[in-house]
């Protein structure tokens, strides 16, 4: 089977991308928005307009706040919206989901498809499910206004896995004609525990935070954000992560292997361990701004659905992380939130009670 | 003790609090005799015959009739022997005094909040029953701006104080209070500990300013631009944690946010919100400082190792969590690369270790006696 018609959850930055852009490589798309004020705009324009790798005003088949009809008739459904709504649309799809219905999360971050399962077990779903996710969106993009978006590129050689493991070749071969620059890597604990995105951007926001509420973050967020200090803080979380992994047998590398192999930074720099350097010398990087205050999915997702997460697979692996538990803990505190309590934890992602030995088995079948 | 009235008195330490004590007491009248180690710091100071001031009580040259590096000259006859120094060198300053230390003359360390740290090292020093008495703060915002020079922005009108054992406190109070009005009687040495507000607010505004801090080279004003409201927010759990721990050892202390006004720091406005970020950012005398150019700054080196290391110490013997402390303590030493609980204050540096709550209660107040 192949796809021709894709229902796109969520109509923000990766949900409207995704609608121009598959819309004008002639797939049929059903946008869903959760609220009708974020629809108008594109419907009276006609669709979305987008610039970057596409260019143009692109019609879309359906608007709609209704996920039943957003679904109906979609050979995919893919989930482009924060963690936090993961479950609204869980609860939204439970009574129309049925084994025919494979679903995309993107991006997964760490943890997002075991969650989205998770979900909707708990909202009374009980038959199979396929689930495939990419550890970040698959575009590099914002968007502009209600009804724009810059698409700048697709994420390259980004990491993809399917959950339950059975079924990842498959949701793979699924997906791969949408995304091409998708690669396959051994399961969900893989692509997310190598979400890179929490491993820095979260000692750069915290470690930073009063230069962002001062100057309404008006400094380059690498170029000079990401200083030694910062940096050291940064490896100590990426080495807390590789030793999770690897208790866990989840391949990995590191951070700056990663850094690298997504092109945002020389060898000379790789081959340096010196993550601050690595940072402020990323070409691709270097325009780039602090985000204007610490209410941005830098902390929400990155702590939340990063580093709560992996935490709790260090809990689960019997190994220490307290450099992520103090950046977990101290950002709650500086944004009077509780990231520990309300983010990703072993039960949000169906793991409660699983032993390490057990994981593996549980996520190749899904329980 | 004779009780006789302070005439002479031996100061240890010739930094900026040093230097501004040993101006601003010649002022009031006393004999100063100034002792240092740093004979560097000490050679400009001989040459002139004592020390340039700038102060709220006006500006002049202070003639100090003894400045040394031999501390049996400085405390020859001495009725008050004041150290005047960071945290990390009282162990050094109370060694290089307690071999001529002698029983009518008392022994005052402003700041002190080392806890037991002073009494264990005269015990070491062969003086088994140790008194001594101390502050929680300095009793200037000062600096000395030049070899031969010191500025004092303000004289302190509030100073906790307490005594070790903590039954000699009225007695020392009684010395100390002719010298500085302004100090104000507590329980003991476990009081004066919890009111060093620089331990409290220090080590999380520096953290969450760690960047700025390296990528400026400290281009802002450390409280007013440096503390936003996040960083206050944080702030306020590290103080939460700490008058929890103080609470349990039954320790009188108040909220950073009340002391920082009682010290006359920030206005009432300020204080009625009772969030060290109103605190900070309506704080006059502190609205111009300055950040510090680099992390390797006592911000770090002296506030997490001898102050947020003491409360989460402090909190293990009163069975209190202290989560927030000992996140920041082990964050601040993976910023700077250095372990900074490896030479911290613990109780077993302090002789205390495996002693319960109530024991250490009962040496509070008791001593060795």
């Amino acid at each position: 089977m192949s796809v021709r018609t894709v229902a796109v959850l969520g109509a923000g930055h990766g949900g409207c991308a995704a609608a121009a852009d598959l819309g004008a490589r002639g797939y049929s798309v059903r946008l869903h928005g959760r609220r009708e004020e974020s629809l108008v705009p594109l419907r009276e324009q006609g669709g979305i307009r987008a610039k970057g790798i596409q260019d143009g005003l692109f019609p879309i088949d359906l608007l709609t706040t209704d996920v039943a009809e957003a679904v109906e008739g979609a050979d995919l459904v893919m989930l482009a919206v924060p963690s936090v709504a993961h479950r609204y649309y869980a609860e939204a799809l439970a009574p129309i989901m049925h084994p025919g219905i494979p679903i995309f999360v993107n991006p997964g971050h760490t943890g997002g498809g075991l969650h989205f399962v998770h979900e909707l077990r708990q909202a009374g779903y009980t038959d199979e499910i396929r689930t495939g996710e990419t550890v970040t969106l698959t575009y590099i993009c914002r968007k502009t206004g209600p009804a724009e978006v810059d698409i700048f590129s697709y994420t390259k050689r980004l990491k993809f896995s399917g959950f339950p493991g059975k079924y990842a070749d498959e949701m793979f071969a699924l997906i791969e004609p949408l995304y091409p620059e998708i690669v396959q890597v051994s399961s969900v604990l893989e692509t997310g525990l190598t979400n890179i995105n929490a491993v820095f951007h979260v000692p750069g926001m915290v470690m930073n935070a009063g230069w962002i509420e001062d100057t309404g973050g008006d400094f380059l967020f690498y170029r000079e954000g990401i200083t030694p200090a910062v940096g050291r803080v940064t490896k100590a979380v990426d080495d807390e992560r590789l030793a999770v992994a690897k208790a866990l047998g989840v391949p990995s590398a590191s951070f700056l292997e990663n850094f690298h192999q997504a092109g945002l930074t020389t060898k000379e720099a790789m081959d340096s361990g010196d993550i601050s350097r690595a940072c402020v010398e990323s070409e691709p990087n270097k325009a780039i701004k602090s985000p204007p205050s610490l209410d941005h999915r830098y902390m929400h997702e990155d702590v939340g659905y990063g580093l709560v997460p992996f935490a709790a697979f260090g809990d689960l692996a019997g190994v220490d992380t307290p450099t992520i538990d103090g950046l977990v803990h101290v950002s709650s505190s500086m944004m009077g939130l509780d990231f520990a309590r309300d983010g990703l934890t072993l039960e949000r992602m169906g793991l409660e009670g699983i032993a390490a030995k057990d994981l593996a088995r549980f996520v190749e079948q899904g329980a | 003790m004779t009780g006789q009235k302070v005439k002479k008195i031996a100061i240890f330490g010739a930094g900026g609090g040093g230097t501004s004590a040993a101006a601003h007491l010649t002022t009031l009248g006393f004999e100063i005799r100034l002792y240092s180690q740093d004979e560097s710091a000490l050679a400009p100071l001989q040459e002139i015959g004592g020390i340039n001031y700038d102060a709220p009580f006006g500006k002049g040259f202070a003639p100090v009739p003894v400045i040394t590096s031999d501390a049996a000259e400085a405390m020859d006859g001495a009725e008050l022997v004041m150290v005047v120094s960071p945290a990390h060198l009282h162990e050094k300053w109370i060694r290089a005094a307690a071999a001529h230390l002698t029983e009518d003359q008392t022994l005052f360390v402003s700041p002190g909040h080392t806890l037991m740290l002073i009494p264990h090292v005269l015990r070491d020093c062969g003086i088994e029953n140790p008194v001594y008495c101390e502050t929680a703060t300095l009793p200037y915002l000062c600096r000395r701006t030049g070899p031969v020079d010191c500025r004092i922005s303000r004289v302190s009108d509030f100073m906790v104080f307490g005594g070790f054992p903590g039954r000699e406190t009225n007695r020392l109070h009684e010395i100390v209070s002719t010298v500085y009005p302004a100090v104000t009687a507590f329980s003991n040495v476990l009081e004066t500990v919890f009111p060093y507000g620089n331990a409290i607010h220090h080590p999380p505004a520096f953290f969450a300013n760690a960047g700025r801090v390296e990528a400026t080279g400290g281009d802002f004003r450390h409280y007013y631009d440096g503390i936003t409201p996040s960083v206050g927010r944080l702030i306020d759990t590290v103080d939460a944690e700490r008058l929890k721990v103080a609470d349990a050892l039954s320790a009188k202390t108040m909220p950073f946010v009340e002391l920082f006004w009682t010290m006359g720091y920030t206005t009432d406005a300020a204080r009625d919100t009772g969030i060290a970020y109103e605190a900070f950012h309506q704080s006059e005398p502190d609205k111009w400082i300055p950040a510090p150019p680099q992390l390797e700054h006592r911000y770090f080196l002296e506030d997490v190792p001898f102050g947020h290391v003491i409360y989460s110490e402090l909190g293990r013997l009163a069975g209190v969590p202290t989560p927030t402390i000992d996140h920041i303590i082990h964050l601040a030493s993976v910023a700077l690369g250095k372990d900074l609980r490896a030479d911290a204050l613990t109780l077993d540096r302090m002789g205390l270790g495996g002693v319960s709550k109530e024991e250490f209660l009962n040496l509070l107040e008791y001593g060795f006696g």
